[in-house]
């Protein structure tokens, strides 16, 4: 018997974890498709009333903050809640005594919040949006125009949030981020007994104040030894994103493989 | 079968639980752990079961090393705690996400066990009351055929015909293979359950025997006077519950509680015996 | 069943047994229950009951056919009725002779008492 990884007994985990944590990961999805569609509905402009053009495009202004900040909470708050029975000795020892190798049992963590999660809010956020896109092209009356070179055109066009967001070249650099911050707080629900969220939430703020007084001060420290003199040195702005690409891998990849080892070492 | 060699484990690196604490237990037995309150009865369970870490020393469950949590170790291992905490959802629900790991799971085995002990198999979980809850975890764990059954206070929170029930079902579920070790207070729930005695005082193992070894050695009386070759007694309503040596071969009924008193009270007074 | 405090287990479950043989509840040559069974049923370490059974074996009570089980002797009856009685000599006896004794009840009285008991208990249609 293999007592690292079986694929066999990674299912019967898989399913296992499904039956504890299913119920509450779809009332959440629930909760957080209900927002959506009350926002969209919200928001959806009146023909007597539309927003600014775009590049052509109808604007629709509230959903990168929409897709950021629900994204952020949803799967921040189901992989807080992940190894949280942990922090309970009556309950952990059962979780503990499942026959499935440690191994096995952080891969269905990082299974269940850093990839079920992020692709279960991006499904069911391009659902809602692409939703809502066709009931605006069916609803909504766009003025046309006659252009003697262009020929007839629409005023305005609506996209979906994936096609105006990848346009951007930005936002691949961003990929890693959802998974840095499931990492975060799965890691959190392990490293705390209770109040895994915010003490995880308050841990991360620290950490990010300290760590920028810290650049700051060894910024304007290494600027006081070595004066720039001239125009310096200026990264290019793509070098600093694939930084922030590679950083934030790199992070994730640290919070899961020490995530693995407070598992390993978790007592009851 | 379970081999510990000079454990040392304490919660505190500066105060030690167990303190060079060694112990083998065979199948075909059903231990009885019994300690004072901080003695380390479940402590030594949980080290067992590779539920904490020890220190230092060996641990050896079946060949495994508990303390690295393989799942062939835990599929053999069934671990009854004292406080349980249960997801909620209904119980063949927590049966089918559960039994698979076990090769051997007897369904129809928890069936009966379920039966015995009057839980109906459509009830949630989390709406069962903390008896109910226990007997629960006892009919699935050895359900699960593991080898090694490890059971914390177990009675507790059983009402009275649970508890007979109970005591028939371990008694059925001790076969050659199987090892079981029951920590408890209750000595009268299982006193006629248990065959050998583990104490556990002063960070050590201050007894390791079989009651037949112990009523071998040591004789429990009823006796009007004491004299000198009395080892430990209490007063009773007809003079004194009195522990002797056993001289003349006497094949006298254990007395757990007076044994646990006398070892706990007077360990040097014993050792010889033992020894 | 109720176990008393004073005697060990094994020797009480012992009791039992030969009890059941001499009301003729279990008869020779019969299975006598699995050890298992017996323990359960008594609520007892199976451990324990063996070693009751290994004791009656000794006595030729009971005769153990391998991989069958455990059965009643031929001569169960006459061997149970001899360890009882050593076992009462022995035990019984001297508890009951230090009453007399204590109590100065005559021989005589005891005679009389013991006639009308039998005629009573065992006589009755």
């Amino acid at each position: 018997m293999n007592n690292i990884f079986n694929i066999g007994r990674f299912g019967l985990l898989l399913k296992r974890q499904w039956v504890e944590f299913g119920k509450i990961y779809l009332i959440s999805l629930f909760v957080v498709a209900g927002l959506l569609v009350a926002f969209y509905a919200f928001n959806i402009p009146s023909n007597e009333n539309l927003p600014m053009f775009d590049n052509g495009r109808l604007r629709l202004q509230f959903r990168l903050p929409l897709f950021i900040i629900l994204g952020f909470l949803f799967i921040s708050i189901v992989s807080s809640g992940y190894y949280a029975v942990l922090g309970q000795k009556a309950r952990s020892i059962i979780e503990l005594m499942t026959p499935a190798s440690t191994f096995e049992k952080f891969l269905a963590g990082v299974l269940f919040t850093g990839v079920l999660t992020i692709f279960c809010f991006i499904l069911i956020f391009s659902v809602t949006d692409i939703m809502f896109m066709n009931y605006m092209e069916k609803t909504l009356t766009f003025p046309h125009f006659n252009d003697p070179v262009m020929g007839t055109f629409k005023s305005a066009s609506i996209v979906s949030f994936y096609t105006e967001i990848s346009k951007d070249n930005v936002f691949p650099y961003f990929y890693a981020v959802p998974f840095l911050v499931t990492s975060v707080f799965l890691l959190g629900s392990i490293y705390f007994n209770t109040f895994h969220y915010i003490k995880t939430a308050i841990s991360v703020m620290v950490f990010i104040s300290v760590l920028s007084y810290f650049t700051y001060k060894v910024g304007s420290w290494i600027h006081e030894l070595y004066p720039v003199t001239g125009g310096g040195y200026h990264a290019s702005k793509n070098n600093a994103l694939t930084y922030i690409l590679i950083g934030s891998i790199l992070i994730t990849l640290i919070f899961w493989i020490t995530t693995y080892f407070r598992l390993k070492e978790k007592e009851a | 079968m379970i081999q510990i060699d000079n454990l040392n484990f304490g919660y505190k690196k500066d105060k030690l639980l167990f303190n060079n604490m060694s112990m083998k237990l065979s199948p075909g037995h059903i231990y009885g752990l019994l300690g004072k309150n901080g003695a380390g009865k479940s402590s030594l369970l949980k080290n067992m079961a590779g539920l904490v870490y020890a220190q230092s020393g060996s641990l050896s469950v079946m060949g495994f090393d508990p303390a690295k949590r393989q799942p062939g170790l835990l599929a053999q291992i069934c671990f009854i705690p004292e406080e349980l905490y249960l997801p909620s959802v209904k119980i063949d629900s927590y049966v089918k996400a559960n039994a698979p790991f076990y090769k051997d799971f007897d369904h129809a085995y928890l069936s009966t066990l379920l039966a015995e002990f009057d839980i109906p198999a459509n009830n949630k979980l989390v709406n069962m009351s903390y008896g109910q809850k226990k007997k629960f975890v006892i009919a699935f764990g050895l359900a699960t055929q593991a080898k090694f059954i490890i059971m914390d206070e177990p009675t507790n929170g059983l009402d009275i015909p649970s508890k007979a029930q109970f005591r028939k079902i371990m008694a059925s579920a001790l076969t050659e293979e199987r090892v079981i070790i029951i920590s408890t207070h209750q000595v009268r729930d299982l006193d006629n359950l248990i065959d050998t005695i583990i104490i556990l005082d002063d960070s050590k193992v201050a007894l390791h025997a079989s009651i037949d070894q112990i009523t071998d050695k040591l004789c429990f009386k009823n006796i009007r006077n004491l004299d000198e070759t009395v080892i430990y007694s209490e007063p009773s309503l007809s003079g004194y519950n009195a522990l002797l040596p056993n001289y003349h071969q006497e094949d006298s009924r254990l007395d757990i509680e007076l044994l646990f008193n006398a070892v706990i009270t007077d360990k040097e007074k014993l050792k010889p015996i033992f020894n | 069943m109720e176990f008393r405090d004073n005697k060990a287990i094994y020797l009480q479950i012992a009791e039992y047994v030969c009890e059941h043989i001499l009301l003729g509840k279990w008869k020779a040559d019969e299975k006598v229950p699995s050890v298992r069974e017996l323990a359960v049923e008594l609520e007892v370490n199976p451990n324990t009951v063996m070693r009751t059974y290994e004791l009656l074996q000794n006595k030729d009570i009971l005769s153990n056919k391998r991989g069958i089980g455990f059965f009643i002797a031929e001569q169960a009856v006459k061997n149970v009725k001899n360890y009882r009685k050593v076992q009462f000599m022995d035990e019984e006896l001297p508890v009951f002779f230090r009453s007399l004794y204590l109590l100065e009840i005559g021989f005589e009285e005891l005679q009389n008492r013991y006639q009308s008991f039998v005629k009573e208990t065992f006589t009755n249609p």
